[in-house]
Protein backbone atom coordinates (compact mmCIF):
# COMPACT_ATOMS: atom_id res chain seq x y z
CA UNK A 1 0.00 0.00 0.00
CA UNK A 2 1.23 3.46 -0.83
CA UNK A 3 1.89 5.91 1.97
CA UNK A 4 -0.86 8.19 0.72
CA UNK A 5 -3.37 5.34 0.77
CA UNK A 6 -2.26 4.35 4.23
CA UNK A 7 -2.62 7.90 5.44
CA UNK A 8 -6.03 8.30 3.87
CA UNK A 9 -7.22 5.10 5.41
CA UNK A 10 -5.84 5.86 8.85
CA UNK A 11 -7.20 9.40 8.98
CA UNK A 12 -10.58 8.39 7.68
CA UNK A 13 -10.82 5.63 10.20
CA UNK A 14 -10.36 8.05 13.06
CA UNK A 15 -12.84 10.71 12.10
CA UNK A 16 -16.39 10.96 13.32
CA UNK A 17 -19.08 13.60 13.56
CA UNK A 18 -21.19 13.65 16.71
CA UNK A 19 -24.22 15.87 17.05
CA UNK A 20 -23.50 18.36 19.83
CA UNK A 21 -26.71 20.36 19.38
CA UNK A 22 -29.25 20.40 16.56
CA UNK A 23 -27.41 21.99 13.63
CA UNK A 24 -23.99 21.66 15.28
CA UNK A 25 -21.80 18.63 14.61
CA UNK A 26 -18.64 18.08 16.68
CA UNK A 27 -15.62 16.68 14.87
CA UNK A 28 -13.81 13.77 16.49
CA UNK A 29 -10.39 13.62 14.86
CA UNK A 30 -6.85 12.88 16.07
CA UNK A 31 -6.10 16.57 16.63
CA UNK A 32 -5.07 17.11 20.23
CA UNK A 33 -3.87 19.77 22.63
CA UNK A 34 -0.71 19.17 24.66
CA UNK A 35 -2.75 18.07 27.67
CA UNK A 36 -4.41 15.31 25.66
CA UNK A 37 -7.77 16.98 25.12
CA UNK A 38 -9.13 16.82 21.62
CA UNK A 39 -9.40 20.16 19.84
CA UNK A 40 -12.92 21.54 19.84
CA UNK A 41 -13.97 21.83 16.21
CA UNK A 42 -17.57 22.03 15.08
CA UNK A 43 -19.38 22.14 11.76
CA UNK A 44 -22.47 24.29 11.87
CA UNK A 45 -24.56 22.03 9.63
CA UNK A 46 -27.56 19.79 10.15
CA UNK A 47 -26.97 16.14 10.93
CA UNK A 48 -26.67 14.08 7.74
CA UNK A 49 -27.02 17.23 5.65
CA UNK A 50 -26.68 16.66 1.92
CA UNK A 51 -23.96 18.98 0.72
CA UNK A 52 -23.74 20.34 -2.79
CA UNK A 53 -20.51 21.69 -4.25
CA UNK A 54 -21.67 25.24 -3.53
CA UNK A 55 -22.78 24.61 0.05
CA UNK A 56 -21.23 26.78 2.71
CA UNK A 57 -19.95 25.08 5.84
CA UNK A 58 -19.03 27.15 8.87
CA UNK A 59 -16.23 25.67 10.95
CA UNK A 60 -16.28 27.00 14.49
CA UNK A 61 -14.86 26.44 17.96
CA UNK A 62 -17.94 27.86 19.76
CA UNK A 63 -15.72 29.82 22.14
CA UNK A 64 -13.72 26.92 23.51
CA UNK A 65 -10.31 28.06 22.25
CA UNK A 66 -10.36 31.38 24.11
CA UNK A 67 -11.88 29.65 27.11
CA UNK A 68 -8.95 27.24 27.14
CA UNK A 69 -6.44 30.06 26.73
CA UNK A 70 -8.00 31.88 29.66
CA UNK A 71 -7.05 29.06 32.06
CA UNK A 72 -3.58 30.54 32.14
CA UNK A 73 -3.50 33.66 29.98
CA UNK A 74 -5.78 36.65 29.52
CA UNK A 75 -5.93 38.85 26.45
CA UNK A 76 -6.23 41.93 28.61
CA UNK A 77 -3.95 44.55 27.09
CA UNK A 78 -4.01 46.37 23.73
CA UNK A 79 -0.74 44.71 22.78
CA UNK A 80 -2.04 41.18 23.48
CA UNK A 81 -5.22 42.02 21.60
CA UNK A 82 -3.19 43.26 18.65
CA UNK A 83 -1.23 39.99 18.51
CA UNK A 84 -4.43 37.96 18.78
CA UNK A 85 -6.14 39.93 16.00
CA UNK A 86 -3.02 39.59 13.86
CA UNK A 87 -3.14 35.80 14.16
CA UNK A 88 -6.80 35.83 13.14
CA UNK A 89 -6.35 38.28 10.26
CA UNK A 90 -3.34 36.50 8.81
CA UNK A 91 -5.29 33.25 8.78
CA UNK A 92 -8.68 34.49 7.59
CA UNK A 93 -10.50 33.70 10.83
CA UNK A 94 -13.47 35.66 12.17
CA UNK A 95 -14.08 36.24 15.87
CA UNK A 96 -17.56 37.00 17.15
CA UNK A 97 -17.96 37.28 20.94
CA UNK A 98 -15.03 34.95 21.44
CA UNK A 99 -16.17 32.38 18.90
CA UNK A 100 -13.61 31.67 16.18
CA UNK A 101 -14.98 30.58 12.83
CA UNK A 102 -14.48 30.54 9.12
CA UNK A 103 -16.43 29.38 6.12
CA UNK A 104 -15.40 26.69 3.71
CA UNK A 105 -16.86 24.46 1.01
CA UNK A 106 -17.36 20.69 0.98
CA UNK A 107 -14.48 20.06 -1.40
CA UNK A 108 -12.10 22.04 0.86
CA UNK A 109 -13.21 20.46 4.09
CA UNK A 110 -10.07 18.43 4.72
CA UNK A 111 -7.54 21.27 4.34
CA UNK A 112 -9.97 23.54 6.18
CA UNK A 113 -9.95 21.26 9.23
CA UNK A 114 -6.16 21.17 9.27
CA UNK A 115 -6.01 24.93 8.83
CA UNK A 116 -8.48 25.55 11.65
CA UNK A 117 -6.63 23.20 13.99
CA UNK A 118 -3.47 25.21 13.34
CA UNK A 119 -5.24 28.42 14.31
CA UNK A 120 -6.50 26.83 17.52
CA UNK A 121 -2.93 25.80 18.33
CA UNK A 122 -1.57 29.26 17.51
CA UNK A 123 -4.11 31.02 19.70
CA UNK A 124 -3.59 28.56 22.56
CA UNK A 125 0.16 29.07 22.25
CA UNK A 126 -0.28 32.72 23.16
CA UNK A 127 0.21 31.41 26.70
CA UNK A 128 3.88 31.29 25.79
CA UNK A 129 3.78 35.08 26.10
CA UNK A 130 3.26 34.72 29.84
CA UNK A 131 5.41 37.10 31.81
CA UNK A 132 7.55 34.47 33.47
CA UNK A 133 8.40 32.94 30.09
CA UNK A 134 9.15 36.26 28.41
CA UNK A 135 11.06 37.44 31.47
CA UNK A 136 13.70 34.88 30.67
CA UNK A 137 14.19 36.72 27.37
CA UNK A 138 14.47 40.18 28.95
CA UNK A 139 18.26 40.26 29.19
CA UNK A 140 18.65 38.91 25.66
CA UNK A 141 16.22 41.45 24.21
CA UNK A 142 17.85 44.29 26.14
CA UNK A 143 21.29 43.15 25.09
CA UNK A 144 20.45 42.94 21.40
CA UNK A 145 18.66 46.31 21.38
CA UNK A 146 21.54 48.11 23.09
CA UNK A 147 24.11 46.57 20.79
CA UNK A 148 22.07 47.53 17.76
CA UNK A 149 20.90 51.00 18.72
CA UNK A 150 23.47 52.38 21.15
CA UNK A 151 26.84 51.03 20.07
CA UNK A 152 27.67 54.45 18.57
CA UNK A 153 28.02 55.76 22.15
CA UNK A 154 31.23 53.83 22.91
CA UNK A 155 29.35 50.87 24.30
CA UNK A 156 31.08 48.58 26.80
CA UNK A 157 29.43 45.55 28.36
CA UNK A 158 29.90 44.31 31.92
CA UNK A 159 32.25 46.89 33.36
CA UNK A 160 33.41 47.39 36.95
CA UNK A 161 33.86 51.13 37.53
CA UNK A 162 35.54 50.48 40.89
CA UNK A 163 38.35 48.01 40.11
CA UNK A 164 38.62 46.95 43.75
CA UNK A 165 34.88 46.15 43.85
CA UNK A 166 34.29 43.49 41.21
CA UNK A 167 31.01 42.67 42.92
CA UNK A 168 29.58 45.98 41.68
CA UNK A 169 29.15 45.42 38.01
CA UNK A 170 27.49 47.67 35.45
CA UNK A 171 25.62 45.83 32.69
CA UNK A 172 26.42 48.39 30.00
CA UNK A 173 28.47 51.55 29.89
CA UNK A 174 27.88 54.30 27.32
CA UNK A 175 30.45 57.06 27.00
CA UNK A 176 29.26 59.64 24.49
CA UNK A 177 31.38 62.33 26.17
CA UNK A 178 33.36 62.67 29.37
CA UNK A 179 30.63 61.48 31.74
CA UNK A 180 29.72 57.82 31.30
CA UNK A 181 26.21 56.43 31.57
CA UNK A 182 25.92 53.23 33.58
CA UNK A 183 22.98 51.04 32.52
CA UNK A 184 21.37 48.38 34.69
CA UNK A 185 18.76 45.91 33.44
CA UNK A 186 16.41 45.08 36.32
CA UNK A 187 13.92 42.21 36.26
CA UNK A 188 13.56 41.35 39.95
CA UNK A 189 14.05 42.59 43.49
CA UNK A 190 17.53 41.10 43.85
CA UNK A 191 18.78 43.01 40.82
CA UNK A 192 17.00 46.16 41.94
CA UNK A 193 18.82 46.02 45.27
CA UNK A 194 22.20 45.33 43.67
CA UNK A 195 21.68 48.24 41.27
CA UNK A 196 20.75 50.52 44.17
CA UNK A 197 23.85 49.51 46.12
CA UNK A 198 26.04 49.95 43.04
CA UNK A 199 24.75 53.46 42.35
CA UNK A 200 25.21 54.49 45.98
CA UNK A 201 28.73 53.05 46.15
CA UNK A 202 29.72 54.78 42.91
CA UNK A 203 28.36 58.04 44.31
CA UNK A 204 30.24 57.51 47.58
CA UNK A 205 33.44 57.02 45.58
CA UNK A 206 32.63 60.31 43.82
CA UNK A 207 32.76 58.77 40.36
CA UNK A 208 31.47 61.05 37.62
CA UNK A 209 28.58 59.15 36.02
CA UNK A 210 24.90 59.08 35.30
CA UNK A 211 22.87 55.95 35.96
CA UNK A 212 20.05 54.50 33.90
CA UNK A 213 17.82 51.63 34.98
CA UNK A 214 15.78 49.64 32.49
CA UNK A 215 13.01 47.68 34.19
CA UNK A 216 11.50 44.51 32.86
CA UNK A 217 8.33 45.58 34.69
CA UNK A 218 8.46 48.52 37.09
CA UNK A 219 5.10 47.60 38.66
CA UNK A 220 6.31 44.14 39.55
CA UNK A 221 8.84 45.46 42.08
CA UNK A 222 7.66 45.98 45.60
CA UNK A 223 7.23 49.52 46.87
CA UNK A 224 10.36 49.64 49.02
CA UNK A 225 12.61 48.42 46.21
CA UNK A 226 11.10 51.02 43.90
CA UNK A 227 11.63 53.80 46.43
CA UNK A 228 15.26 52.88 47.10
CA UNK A 229 16.12 52.60 43.44
CA UNK A 230 14.29 55.81 42.50
CA UNK A 231 16.24 57.64 45.17
CA UNK A 232 19.61 56.23 44.09
CA UNK A 233 19.55 56.36 40.29
CA UNK A 234 19.28 59.21 37.80
CA UNK A 235 16.88 57.84 35.19
CA UNK A 236 14.53 54.89 34.97
CA UNK A 237 12.66 53.33 32.07
CA UNK A 238 9.63 51.45 33.30
CA UNK A 239 9.79 48.72 30.66
CA UNK A 240 11.83 47.53 27.73
CA UNK A 241 9.27 49.12 25.40
CA UNK A 242 9.68 52.44 27.19
CA UNK A 243 13.46 52.16 26.89
CA UNK A 244 13.37 51.28 23.21
CA UNK A 245 11.05 54.13 22.39
CA UNK A 246 12.61 56.86 24.49
CA UNK A 247 16.28 56.27 25.17
CA UNK A 248 17.34 57.95 21.91
CA UNK A 249 15.61 61.24 22.65
CA UNK A 250 16.68 61.07 26.29
CA UNK A 251 20.35 60.78 25.34
CA UNK A 252 19.99 63.57 22.80
CA UNK A 253 18.56 65.86 25.45
CA UNK A 254 21.28 64.92 27.91
CA UNK A 255 24.04 65.50 25.41
CA UNK A 256 22.85 68.95 24.38
CA UNK A 257 23.31 70.27 27.92
CA UNK B 1 13.96 24.05 39.61
CA UNK B 2 13.37 21.72 42.53
CA UNK B 3 12.24 18.15 41.99
CA UNK B 4 8.77 17.09 43.09
CA UNK B 5 7.24 13.76 43.98
CA UNK B 6 3.69 12.72 43.16
CA UNK B 7 2.99 12.57 46.87
CA UNK B 8 4.03 16.20 47.27
CA UNK B 9 1.78 17.24 44.41
CA UNK B 10 -1.07 15.24 45.92
CA UNK B 11 -0.47 16.89 49.29
CA UNK B 12 -0.55 20.31 47.67
CA UNK B 13 -3.91 19.48 46.10
CA UNK B 14 -5.54 18.25 49.28
CA UNK B 15 -3.99 20.48 51.95
CA UNK B 16 -6.64 22.61 53.71
CA UNK B 17 -6.97 25.99 52.03
CA UNK B 18 -8.58 29.32 52.75
CA UNK B 19 -9.56 32.15 50.44
CA UNK B 20 -7.26 35.17 50.10
CA UNK B 21 -8.98 36.90 47.18
CA UNK B 22 -12.58 35.75 46.87
CA UNK B 23 -14.32 34.86 43.64
CA UNK B 24 -16.85 37.19 42.06
CA UNK B 25 -20.37 36.61 43.32
CA UNK B 26 -21.42 35.88 39.75
CA UNK B 27 -19.30 34.53 36.97
CA UNK B 28 -18.23 37.14 34.46
CA UNK B 29 -19.19 36.44 30.86
CA UNK B 30 -16.35 37.23 28.49
CA UNK B 31 -15.69 36.17 24.93
CA UNK B 32 -17.76 33.04 24.82
CA UNK B 33 -17.22 31.74 28.32
CA UNK B 34 -18.21 32.46 31.90
CA UNK B 35 -15.20 33.07 34.08
CA UNK B 36 -14.28 33.37 37.72
CA UNK B 37 -11.05 33.20 39.70
CA UNK B 38 -9.98 33.19 43.30
CA UNK B 39 -6.68 33.22 45.16
CA UNK B 40 -6.10 30.77 47.98
CA UNK B 41 -3.42 29.92 50.46
CA UNK B 42 -2.84 26.82 52.48
CA UNK B 43 -4.22 27.10 55.98
CA UNK B 44 -0.69 27.11 57.39
CA UNK B 45 0.15 30.05 55.12
CA UNK B 46 2.96 28.17 53.38
CA UNK B 47 1.57 27.77 49.88
CA UNK B 48 -0.24 30.03 47.43
CA UNK B 49 -2.78 28.90 44.84
CA UNK B 50 -5.17 30.23 42.21
CA UNK B 51 -8.42 28.62 41.19
CA UNK B 52 -9.88 29.31 37.77
CA UNK B 53 -13.45 28.45 36.89
CA UNK B 54 -14.56 28.46 33.26
CA UNK B 55 -17.76 27.40 31.55
CA UNK B 56 -18.62 27.63 27.87
CA UNK B 57 -21.63 29.90 27.29
CA UNK B 58 -23.04 27.83 24.42
CA UNK B 59 -22.33 24.38 25.82
CA UNK B 60 -22.83 24.35 29.58
CA UNK B 61 -21.46 20.84 29.89
CA UNK B 62 -18.10 22.12 28.65
CA UNK B 63 -16.24 23.52 31.65
CA UNK B 64 -12.96 23.42 33.45
CA UNK B 65 -12.15 24.15 37.09
CA UNK B 66 -8.45 24.17 37.85
CA UNK B 67 -5.95 24.64 40.66
CA UNK B 68 -2.70 26.49 39.95
CA UNK B 69 0.12 26.32 42.48
CA UNK B 70 2.65 29.17 42.73
CA UNK B 71 5.97 27.91 44.11
CA UNK B 72 7.73 30.46 46.30
CA UNK B 73 11.15 29.92 44.86
CA UNK B 74 10.29 29.75 41.13
CA UNK B 75 8.58 32.02 38.66
CA UNK B 76 5.24 31.04 37.23
CA UNK B 77 2.75 28.42 38.28
CA UNK B 78 1.95 24.73 37.95
CA UNK B 79 -1.58 23.58 37.20
CA UNK B 80 -1.98 20.65 39.59
CA UNK B 81 -5.54 19.63 38.80
CA UNK B 82 -8.38 20.38 36.42
CA UNK B 83 -11.88 18.98 36.66
CA UNK B 84 -13.23 19.06 33.14
CA UNK B 85 -16.63 18.77 31.60
CA UNK B 86 -17.79 16.73 28.69
CA UNK B 87 -16.20 18.79 25.95
CA UNK B 88 -15.21 15.92 23.72
CA UNK B 89 -12.72 13.14 23.46
CA UNK B 90 -9.12 13.04 24.59
CA UNK B 91 -6.02 11.06 23.77
CA UNK B 92 -6.68 8.51 26.49
CA UNK B 93 -10.28 8.01 25.40
CA UNK B 94 -10.47 9.14 21.78
CA UNK B 95 -13.93 8.00 20.78
CA UNK B 96 -16.29 9.36 23.43
CA UNK B 97 -16.83 12.45 25.52
CA UNK B 98 -16.45 11.90 29.25
CA UNK B 99 -16.32 14.07 32.32
CA UNK B 100 -12.68 13.81 33.23
CA UNK B 101 -9.89 15.06 35.48
CA UNK B 102 -6.44 16.25 34.44
CA UNK B 103 -3.58 15.93 36.91
CA UNK B 104 0.03 17.05 36.82
CA UNK B 105 2.61 14.35 37.37
CA UNK B 106 5.93 14.84 39.11
CA UNK B 107 7.81 13.10 36.32
CA UNK B 108 6.54 15.68 33.82
CA UNK B 109 7.14 18.72 36.02
CA UNK B 110 10.65 17.58 36.91
CA UNK B 111 11.34 17.28 33.19
CA UNK B 112 10.16 20.86 32.64
CA UNK B 113 6.78 19.87 31.18
CA UNK B 114 4.26 21.93 33.10
CA UNK B 115 1.24 20.35 31.47
CA UNK B 116 -1.42 18.45 33.39
CA UNK B 117 -1.67 15.67 30.85
CA UNK B 118 -2.55 12.70 33.02
CA UNK B 119 -6.25 12.10 32.35
CA UNK B 120 -8.70 10.01 34.29
CA UNK B 121 -12.40 9.59 33.57
CA UNK B 122 -14.70 10.34 36.46
CA UNK B 123 -18.26 9.51 37.40
CA UNK B 124 -18.09 11.73 40.48
CA UNK B 125 -19.95 14.52 38.72
CA UNK B 126 -22.13 15.02 35.68
CA UNK B 127 -22.74 18.76 35.59
CA UNK B 128 -20.89 22.02 36.12
CA UNK B 129 -22.24 22.56 39.63
CA UNK B 130 -21.43 19.04 40.75
CA UNK B 131 -18.02 19.31 39.12
CA UNK B 132 -17.29 22.56 40.95
CA UNK B 133 -18.50 21.09 44.24
CA UNK B 134 -16.38 17.98 43.73
CA UNK B 135 -13.33 20.08 42.86
CA UNK B 136 -13.75 22.21 46.01
CA UNK B 137 -13.93 19.04 48.06
CA UNK B 138 -10.80 17.65 46.40
CA UNK B 139 -8.80 20.78 47.22
CA UNK B 140 -10.16 20.99 50.81
CA UNK B 141 -11.39 24.56 50.56
CA UNK B 142 -12.76 25.90 53.80
CA UNK B 143 -15.90 28.03 54.10
CA UNK B 144 -17.22 26.92 50.70
CA UNK B 145 -20.74 28.07 51.62
CA UNK B 146 -19.49 31.59 52.25
CA UNK B 147 -18.07 32.00 48.75
CA UNK B 148 -20.40 29.68 46.82
CA UNK B 149 -23.77 30.04 48.55
CA UNK B 150 -26.20 27.36 47.49
CA UNK B 151 -23.48 25.07 46.29
CA UNK B 152 -23.76 22.12 48.61
CA UNK B 153 -20.90 19.71 48.28
CA UNK B 154 -23.24 16.86 49.14
CA UNK B 155 -26.30 17.87 47.20
CA UNK B 156 -26.31 16.25 43.79
CA UNK B 157 -29.85 17.27 43.01
CA UNK B 158 -29.32 20.94 42.20
CA UNK B 159 -29.78 21.71 38.53
CA UNK B 160 -27.34 23.94 36.68
CA UNK B 161 -29.98 26.63 36.32
CA UNK B 162 -30.51 26.97 40.08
Amino acid sequence: MKAIDLLREQFNGQIALVEKRPGIQQLYAPLYHEDGDMMSIYFDIAKDAELSANSKITISDHGLTLMRLSYSYDIDTPNKERIFQKILAENGITETDGILSFDTTPESLYPAILHFSQIIAKVCNMRQFKREILASLFEELLDSFIEEALSKYNLQKSTTPLPERDDLEVDFQLKPNKVPFYLFGVRDSAKARLSTISCLEFQRAKLPFKSMVIHEDFDKLNRKDRLRLTSACDKQFTSLDDFQQNVGSYLERELTH
Amino acid sequence: MRAYTDKELGDLVKCPKCVVEPPLKQMKQERGSRRNNMTLQSKDGEYRFRVFIRQCVEFEEDFSVGLDYFPKDEPGSICLLRCNGQHGANQAFPHHAHYHIHRAKAEDINAGIKIERHIEITSEYASFRDGLAYFLTLISLEEVGKYFPGLSQKNLFLSDSE
